[in-house]
Parts: C-alpha cells; structure tokens; sequence
C-alpha cells in the first residue's frame, strides 16, 4: 500500500470513528473526565464548558416555559439557538456544538 | 506538515477550486497531501470520487473532529494539508482557522464580496490572527486594473492583505472538476494551472518564510 492509499485509509478510520454512538455513552464520557481537583466538583456534563447567566424579569421565564411547552426542547437547547440567532444578527461566529 | 484552510463567508467565492488546486499542486510537487473537507455539501469529497489518482487523500471530516482529523494526517505521514470549509461563518470555519499555518480567503473582486470580508475579519481575530491572505479569484484575464483596486479596498477597509497571485477566469476551472481533475492536470501548460502552481509556490514560500528550497 503505498503512503498516499495508507493516508487515505487512517483518515476515513478517523473521519469514520465520529458517529457510532458508543463514544457519547456515560461511560466513555466519565473516563474522559480529568480528575476534579478536591473540593471543586464539576458534573461531566458541564465538563469543557462555562456557563452564561443573566437576571431578567419573570416574564422572560415565563415566556421561555411557553416555548418550551411548544417545541419539548430543554433550555439548554433554546438558549444555545437564540445566541446563535443572535451571533448571526451579528455576523460573528455561530457555534454547532451545545 | 503545512496546513492550509480556505475561509470564507459566502459561497461560491472558489474556496474549493482553490483548496482542489493547492492540493494538487503539492501533490505534483511531490508531496503526501490531504485535503479535509468540513463543508457538509462535500465538494471536493465528490471530486476525490470522481478522480483516478490517489494523491491528494481526501476525507470528509466533522467539524468537531478537526483536531482529531489532522492528527491522524499528521501521524499518516502527510505533508500538506488542505482544510476546505463551508461559505458561511461558524465554528468549523473558527477551528480550521485556528489550526492552520495560514488561512486564505478567496474572494471575487466586486464590492458585494468584498464586503463580507469585514466578518472574516472578526472571525480571525476571534481565532488568534492567525496569518491570513485573501486570494482574489474570478479576474477578467484581461483587466489590469481590477485586483489592483481590489488590494487597495481590502487593505484599506478591511486591514488584510492579498496574496500576490491572483486566478482569473477561466474555463478550465469549471471543465477540470467534472473528471476529478485540476486545472494543472488537464492542461500542464495553460493559464490556469499556472495561476495555481504559482499560488502552491507563493503559499508554500510564505509559510516557510522564504525557505523554499525543499519543495
């Protein structure tokens, strides 16, 4: 096989590796977690991310709740879709990943 | 191992024609190269299909898996690589900017293109600066005037500088990629794939910083 064929072939191992379920399962994802530093215990599933908050007035919630009744996504879900409505308003960067 | 990422915000600006065209120079210089397409129309995934020759590798790679996609090329033993995005500003265009030794940004050399540069600009600045050039592309082969004008607009407006090639149009970009070729590879000796070998060498002497002598 020669260098080019060998690339060719670890690159779609690689490229092909990125859907199978198995490497978003709990389990993975817990082994990839660093070890917290004693003391400062951050879920896995807030690991590599930073949270944005704002205090609002109650009817932003209440709104929100409406939304979320009509279309069943979380709020994660919601918020991460209107920044990226925002971004786009902005042209800077949307981002693809929750 | 050099890696090269085409940006841009708009569609149809010849960020494919131009990923296509550095990639088979370098291979016909002699290089192992991969071409990573994260643009989810996969363009030049197509192409590779269509294409005979193994040189350039190609593989349609997840944004998200960008790093680990190069990893894999770096460690395959490539020595050039190619990112090609999609025409609109996110993440994947932010990654591969990020990771690259040099971003170009093909653009055509109207007004209505240009001006998208401004938010190619914020997207660079928002990955590091890292070194970018715009490449004008679609130049009347016979207009002196216009990519000069357009240099001038972009640097002034937009502080970016053009790369000192400039491809034109041409016929052969559009016949090339029906069978899997460049413009080098259907005629050695015509315009286009001289424009482009040019591009290879200018990229190739920009990154090395004027050591050029191993290619």
């Amino acid at each position: 096989m020669s260098k080019v064929s060998a690339l060719q072939a670890s690159l779609e191992k690689t490229s092909g590796r990125a859907t199978p379920a198995a490497t978003h399962s709990p389990v993975s994802m817990a082994s990839a977690v660093p070890a917290a530093p004693s003391g400062a215990y951050k879920a896995p599933s807030r690991e590599g991310k930073v949270h944005i908050g704002a205090y609002l007035h109650p009817d932003f919630k209440r709104s929100l709740r409406l939304v979320q009744a009509q279309t069943g996504e979380d709020v994660q879900t919601l918020v991460t879709r209107a920044l990226n409505n925002l971004f786009a308003t902005h042209n800077v960067p949307v981002v693809d990943q929750e | 191992m050099f890696t090269i990422s085409l940006v841009g915000q708009k569609g149809g600006t010849g960020k494919t024609t131009v990923a296509l065209g550095l990639a088979v120079a370098a291979s016909l210089a002699g290089m192992v190269t991969a071409v990573i397409d994260v643009d989810p129309q996969a363009t030049a995934t197509n192409w590779k299909d269509r294409r005979e020759a193994e040189n350039p590798a190609v593989v349609s790679a997840q944004a998200s898996r960008l790093k680990q996609t190069l990893e894999t090329a770096r460690n395959g033993g490539a020595e050039f690589v190619v990112i090609d995005t999609a025409g609109r500003n996110d993440d994947s265009a932010l990654n591969a900017a990020r990771l690259s030794d040099l971003v170009l940004i093909p653009t055509r050399a109207n007004v209505v293109e240009i001006e998208t540069l401004r938010a190619v600009s914020d997207l660079l600045r928002i990955a590091g600066n890292p070194p970018a050039l715009v490449v004008l592309n679609g130049i009347h082969p016979t207009s002196t005037k216009t990519a000069e004008e357009a240099h001038q607009m972009v640097r002034s407006v937009f502080g970016l500088e053009c790369a000192p090639v400039h491809l034109c149009h041409r016929q052969a970009y559009a016949d090339a990629p029906m069978t899997g070729q460049s413009p080098q590879e259907l005629d050695p000796e015509g315009k286009a794939g001289s424009e482009l070998d040019r591009l290879f060498r200018f990229v190739i002497e920009h990154v090395n910083k004027g050591t050029f002598e191993h290619v």
